[in-house]
């Protein structure tokens, strides 16, 4: 009886073991080929989109308008349709050599919360009139699709 | 113990066995199948990757370059890289450089661009309008990379729509 218990406790050991490294295997082998089904461009994609956006507006010259609204019809006019964002905008006015903080505006299209992957980029811009500098202004342009 | 008793254990062995053999070559099956359809769908996967980097390269280069040489629209035929911009003005699209890209052999365009398969170009304004177009819109290959980009215009923002299959 004594060699029927000892025997119990090799196979059970045995047995667990074994089928902890079929555990560990299949949960590899799972992970990996869930891996391969990763897009890797499309988060690169929403990023360079994010950053082509700003480069336009600023090139555009809407950017420095501080015209929010007309910014928010410009992005949702330009940005595939597939893509939602978010812009935000903070405004430093420029007196006796120094920034001070203005105020800050956004506006965007759908929910960022709903999706996993968000892409960023941030401009830096100067708002002049008669070649004064007037304003510096920081745009944050969140894109996501869904 | 009796002969009777010995041809019993034998059965129950070779029964239990057979179980074993059967279970055993039941996942082995089972495991065979999953590993082909993982090998075929990573297979798959490298290849859309692949695709989807070439025309994120190209885009890159359409978008952000003026191409080699800097004035290469003024020689088509000499053009040894694509680019669409200004030189030194990412972003800014020259109407003279995209009415050559346009007009260059689609085969050229096509290895200019570093696409192994075919590809499908065009610019369209904000309000959906095509003002340029190039290549081949009929999907060849079964897979399919649509990238979209923006750029500046004539001083109005556009999409450019790069389209790699094969």
């Amino acid at each position: 009886m004594a060699e029927r218990g000892a025997k119990g406790i090799v196979f059970a050991a045995d047995s667990l073991a074994a089928v902890a490294m079929l555990a560990f295997f299949i949960t590899g082998l799972a992970f990996l080929s869930a891996k391969t089904h990763e897009d890797s461009g499309a988060q690169l994609l929403l990023k360079k989109q994010a950053d082509d956006m700003l480069a336009a507006l600023e090139r555009t010259g809407e950017l420095p308008s501080m015209n929010l609204t007309a910014l928010n019809l410009s992005i949702a006019a330009t940005l595939p349709d597939e893509d939602s964002y978010e812009i935000a905008l903070d405004y430093y006015n420029y007196s006796s050599g120094g920034f001070a903080f203005s105020h800050a505006a956004s506006a965007a299209r759908g929910n960022a919360n709903r999706s996993k992957s968000v892409a960023a980029s941030q401009r830096e811009f100067v708002v002049m009139a008669n070649g004064t500098v007037m304003h510096y202004g920081i745009a944050t342009l969140r894109v996501w699709v869904g | 113990m009796s002969l009777r008793e010995k041809r019993l254990r034998g059965q129950a062995y070779s029964i239990d066995f057979a179980a074993a053999v059967l279970v055993f070559v039941l996942a082995f099956a089972f495991f065979l199948s999953f590993w082909q359809n993982s090998i075929l769908s990573a297979n798959a996967a490298i290849g859309r990757n692949r695709l989807g980097q070439a025309a994120l390269a190209a885009s890159d280069a359409l978008v952000l370059t003026s191409g080699y040489p800097e004035n290469w629209e003024a020689n088509a035929s000499a053009a040894q890289s694509i680019g669409l911009a200004y030189p030194g003005l990412p972003h800014s699209l020259s109407a003279a450089k995209l009415s050559n890209f346009t007009g260059i052999d689609y085969e050229k365009n096509r290895a200019l661009l570093g696409l192994e398969g075919g590809f499908y170009f065009y610019v369209e304004s904000a309000d959906g309008g095509r003002i340029y177009e190039a290549g081949n819109s009929t999907v060849s290959g079964g897979r399919a990379v649509s990238i979209a980009r923006i750029a500046v215009l004539d001083g109005k923002k556009v999409r450019l729509r790069l389209v790699a299959h094969g």
